[in-house]
């Protein structure tokens, strides 16, 4: 591993980290629109809980992704440090 | 009918806006997120996300028709989007009433396709394309939103399917440089690619499998009285490749049918021709709006649709005769009306202006014998394309016999010579009564072969090759193939003679080029043109023999590939060799004229003669022509290699290659 391999780690983590945040920016907008001011009926409600499940779903995902980036980057600097030391 | 649901249009609309922006993010992002995390070895599990994003697509899907049901019952109410308020002056946005749907039955996409397929119907109807292309600016997103999706593809085209077929029409503008708007090419593009997408849907399953467009719509397809507009779906919608082979095939009969009949095939004329230049620009026009020749493109780049059409054997031929033809340009017009008066002869002049038009024709005659050789469907309906081109050639010059065809359709055929080399080999060297596709000795295990009568076959020859290069290159190809001859000849399990059906073809064609008369530069320019492909191919590796399974079930077609000579092209640059064997003829000559070479080759090839360990003169099974080779060879003149001397062997290439020694 060089720095070079560390700072493009880094920029593709930021890269991965900005479009999940504006996928999780609009998975959150969209409830918003649920309940009695768009519709009334349990046929609707239904379909609410299931897309609320399918966004549980990614949201636990793209979580993950963010939660393992530090991991990632810190694999990489391992690397070169001990590169660094031999 | 499921349960009603009172909804507010406007959230409902706003609901749908957000759904469609989550889609459009998870859509672009994915496969970047998994690229750069999956780069460094991210351990996430990703595996659910195609199943999530195919979920949001429906969501989208869904609440969009739900929002179009929702407006239109609202305007059902009297609703109106701009109206008046009490105390405001002038006209104010409204926001819909609340109303009440099925949400289940609107929310299947089926329900959109309909909604869609009507508000083209009224669209349509609008006399004004202005007015049509207003009311269709959101059709296609709605139509590239449910490409891949069948309940709304089967009640779009079920609903739309005679009108769509005739948007160009109603859509072309009447005046101006582009005959459609970027808005109009947008609405054919959408067309075309939901049009072609629906071709390759299938429904049910076992027996019951059958196309999504049920027959009544496909002959609506094929039967339009309109058959400009529906060529223009084909040219604006996507590659060959994405429509189903056998819509593309009845819908390139149907053109060529139309074609005969006299059918609209051209753009609609603009406006009074009143000057030369007006002529010719629709002449322009014309070409660059070419219906039929959209669809023979399309057919051509999906190939199995041209093989459809030109491998059938009840109707194949007919649509042939079409196709080898020098008709294909515009109709050219009439220029007397834009003489001076002074110089205007008498009675109609001969029409001017003709754009030509063979190219796509050509295309499509290639991609009819493209199929690779073997024994399957694609493979015989390849082989009887190869028999009807030259049964229509056949018939073309017997009603033209001073018509040469134009030059795209001759190297089409010239295309179908090379790639059926050998099969045309056998045919001048026999007298078959009939030309037909068959398979050798009616073994299901044999390639599918043309079978052409020499009469027939002469005559796609006599057409074909028209100039000295072509005589050369062809020769030439022929030439190069000398060693796969000798090998073929040894290796095929029956007593055919590869060498000697090669004679046959090299008779037939030397006859054919000394009915032309060419000047001696013309015949030194033919004779370059030989050599030059000879060595290219020779040199270029094509056509190796490995025979790893050699009498098996695939070396008839193994030979078959290998004898027939990869088609002309670029690399072969004649007009160099030309230059290279006009400053050093001699040396070239000698090098290339010299037989022992191939044929040791051949035999190498078949095993028949196994080099020493220490033989300079050949690398890897390749021979190179060296004072060691000719040494070797005039050391073994004498000896016999499966039954024959060398010097035999020799001689018999000469004599199929009409080299004198």
């Amino acid at each position: 591993m060089t720095s070079s391999e560390i700072a493009e780690c880094r920029a593709d983590m930021a890269a991965a980290a900005t479009a999940v945040r504006e996928i999780l920016q609009a998975l959150s907008a969209v409830p918003a629109m649920f309940g009695d001011h768009t519709w009334q009926g349990p046929s609707a409600d239904r379909w609410a809980t299931g897309w609320n499940a399918r966004r549980t779903q990614l949201t636990r995902l793209f979580d993950a992704v963010l939660a393992e980036q530090p991991h990632l980057i810190a694999r990489v600097e391992e690397a070169e440090r001990r590169k660094a030391a031999s | 009918m499921g349960e009603f649901v009172g909804v507010d249009p406007e959230n409902l609309k706003e609901l749908t806006r957000r759904l469609e922006q989550l889609h459009e993010l998870l859509a672009r992002h994915s496969p970047l997120i998994q690229q750069k995390m999956q780069k460094w070895g991210s351990e996430v599990a990703v595996t659910s996300l195609p199943g999530l994003i195919a979920a949001a697509l429906d969501d989208v899907r869904d609440m969009d028709a739900r929002t179009t049901r929702a407006y239109e019952l609202a305007r059902q109410q009297g609703w109106s989007a701009l109206g008046r308020a009490p105390g405001i002056p002038g006209l104010i946005y409204k926001r819909p009433p609340n109303v009440r749907l099925d949400w289940e039955a609107t929310g299947q996409s089926g329900y959109q396709g309909k909604r869609d397929a009507e508000t083209l119907t009224a669209a349509l109807a609008a006399k004004d394309p202005q007015d049509v292309r207003l009311a269709l600016l959101g059709l296609p997103d709605s139509l590239r939103r449910h490409l891949a999706d069948k309940d709304y593809q089967a009640a779009f085209w079920a609903g739309a399917g005679p009108l769509a077929l005739r948007a160009a029409r109603a859509l072309y503008q009447r005046a101006g440089g582009a005959l459609f708007s970027a808005e109009s090419l947008s609405v054919l593009r959408a067309l075309g690619a939901s049009l072609a997408a629906a071709s390759q849907m299938r429904v049910g399953t076992g027996k019951d499998r059958r196309p999504l467009l049920p027959a009544a719509t496909r002959a609506t397809l094929t039967g339009s009285s309109d058959p400009w507009s529906v060529g223009m779906l084909v040219k604006y919608g996507p590659e060959g490749r994405s429509w189903d082979s056998r819509l593309l095939a009845d819908l390139t009969r149907a053109m060529l049918d139309a074609r005969a009949a006299g059918k609209t095939i051209w753009p609609p004329a603009r406006g009074k021709l009143e000057t030369n230049v007006d002529a010719l620009r629709h002449q322009r026009l014309m070409a660059d709006y070419d219906a039929v020749g959209a669809v023979l493109q399309r057919a051509a780049e999906n190939g199995m649709a041209a093989r459809h059409v030109l491998g059938d054997p009840a109707t194949g031929l007919k649509y042939a005769r079409m196709l080898v033809s020098d008709s294909w340009h515009t109709p050219g017009y009439d220029p007397g009306p834009f003489l001076s008066s002074y110089v205007r002869p008498g009675g109609a002049l001969p029409p001017t202006g003709q754009v030509d038009l063979s190219a796509p024709t050509a295309a499509f005659l290639k991609a009819a014998v493209s199929a690779e050789r073997g024994t399957s469907v694609d493979a015989k309906e390849s082989a009887w394309s190869v028999v009807h081109i030259a049964q229509a050639t056949a018939d073309f010059s017997k009603l033209h016999p001073q018509t040469v065809l134009p030059r795209e359709i001759r190297h089409a055929l010239i295309y179908t010579a090379d790639r059926y080399l050998p099969d045309f080999a056998a045919s001048a060297s026999h007298e078959f009564t009939a030309s037909m596709a068959m398979q050798r000795g009616e073994d299901a295990a044999s390639p599918w072969a043309p079978v052409v009568r020499p009469a027939e076959l002469e005559a796609l020859f006599g057409q074909a090759l028209q100039e000295p290069k072509e005589f050369g290159a062809y020769k030439g190809k022929m030439d190069g193939r000398i060693s796969v001859a000798v090998a073929a000849t040894i290796k095929d399990p029956s007593d055919q003679n590869y060498l000697r059906e090669m004679g046959g073809l090299y008779g037939m064609i030397q006859r054919i080029q000394g009915d032309h008369h060419f000047a001696e530069e013309q015949l030194k320019d033919e004779q370059a043109t030989r050599t030059q492909t000879a060595i290219s191919i020779v040199s270029g590796g094509f056509g190796a023999l490995s025979f790893s399974n050699a009498f098996g079930p695939g070396t008839i077609t193994q030979i078959l590939v290998a004898l027939a000579a990869p088609p002309l092209n670029a690399m072969f640059d004649t007009d160099f060799a030309l230059q290279a064997y006009k400053s050093n003829a001699d040396d070239f000559r000698a090098q290339v004229l010299h037989v022992e070479a191939p044929v040791l080759q051949g035999l190498i090839l078949a095993g028949a003669i196994t080099p020493p360990d220490d033989a300079s003169w050949v690398k890897n099974g390749v021979v190179t022509r060296t004072a060691a080779m000719a040494d070797w060879v005039s050391r073994h003149s004498d000896t016999r290699y499966l039954g024959k001397t060398f010097t035999e062997w020799v001689k018999e290439a000469q004599d199929a290659m009409r080299l004198q020694q």
